[in-house]
């Protein structure tokens, strides 16, 4: 796993192959809170590999890591939580 | 005896100032702080988004029918490429290459120059349909958060092009790369902000 770690062209290939899935997941008409589950963990990968792989912060000083990590971690859970988690208030 | 544990000493405390070494924050201080604050300001556009719909769930629905899923992901996929395009370029001028780290500059400005295409070609068809950014809260804050990051991506795609004239005329060198990886971190955070907008506007509904 160390070996794929900082690899760019695995890195790249992951991002593709998770954004063309979430987006066939999104239309393949799965339950809502199947989806949802699995394309927010997908965003949170897709981030992981950009901050760890293409913004090189695999090897920086673990607060800066940690920082954006933690950003692309709680951002989309926060979103997901919003959306699919509390009551809604929709309008009639 | 004695020499050998010095020596073994020497040795490690070398290894783990070598590790120390090699953890330090690519590019500048500043751009990591700027990067920070960008990313801050759009966590709260993008849950202004998501409690925004929550209030109105038909108003959101009904306008992200209205959104082209395809443009939403060959949007994605054109700025994956152009990053992963951009992390080739900084591992060109580590290898003290400025030429090869142009050529893949030039590359990534063309697959973002797709997305310019395709963002463009979408605020049209939706303005011909007669949506702006006062048709309604969704158009509002969909107009707002992809104008914003559209101009973040001008923005970069302004720093990449200074990026690759300088990379052309061999001014990097390869233990003093910080400003090509500024750059480049900046770039990367675009993309990680579409990423999530694409989840948010396009994907999740």
């Amino acid at each position: 796993m160390k070996i794929l770690m900082g690899n760019i062209h695995f890195a790249g290939a992951m991002l593709l192959l998770l954004t063309i899935v979430s987006t066939w997941l999104a239309q393949s008409g799965i339950s809502v809170g199947i989806v949802a589950a699995l394309v927010t963990l997908s965003v949170i990968v897709k981030g992981q590999l950009i901050v760890d792989t293409f913004m090189e912060l695999y090897q920086a000083p673990s607060k800066w890591r940690y920082l954006l990590l933690s950003y692309v971690v709680l951002v989309p859970s926060i979103l997901a939580a919003i959306l699919f988690s509390f009551p809604s208030y929709a309008s009639p | 005896m004695v020499k050998c544990t010095q020596s073994i000493e020497i040795m490690n405390v070398a290894r783990v100032s070598a590790s120390h070494q090699q953890k330090t924050l690519p590019g500048d201080f500043a751009m990591w702080a700027f990067i920070a604050m960008e990313l801050s300001v759009f966590a709260i556009f993008f849950i202004g988004f998501a409690v925004t719909q929550r209030l109105n769930v038909e108003m959101f629905n009904f306008g992200r029918a209205s959104l082209n899923m395809s443009v939403g992901l060959f949007c994605t996929l054109s700025l994956i490429i152009s990053s992963y395009f951009v992390a080739l370029a900084v591992k060109s001028v580590k290898e003290a290459n400025n030429l090869r780290a142009m050529r893949m500059l030039i590359l990534s400005l063309l697959t973002a120059s797709a997305y310019l295409v395709l963002k463009l070609s979408e605020y049209t068809a939706l303005a011909q349909l007669g949506y702006g950014l006062s048709s309604n809260s969704f158009y509002t804050l969909y107009f707002f958060i992809t104008g914003f990051h559209f101009m973040h991506v001008l923005l970069g795609m302004i720093i990449l092009t200074y990026m690759a004239i300088k990379a052309k005329n061999k001014r990097y060198l390869a233990d003093d790369c910080s400003g090509f990886e500024a750059g480049a971190a900046y770039w990367h955070m675009i993309d990680l902000v579409w990423v999530i907008i694409f989840f948010l506007i396009y994907i999740i509904h």
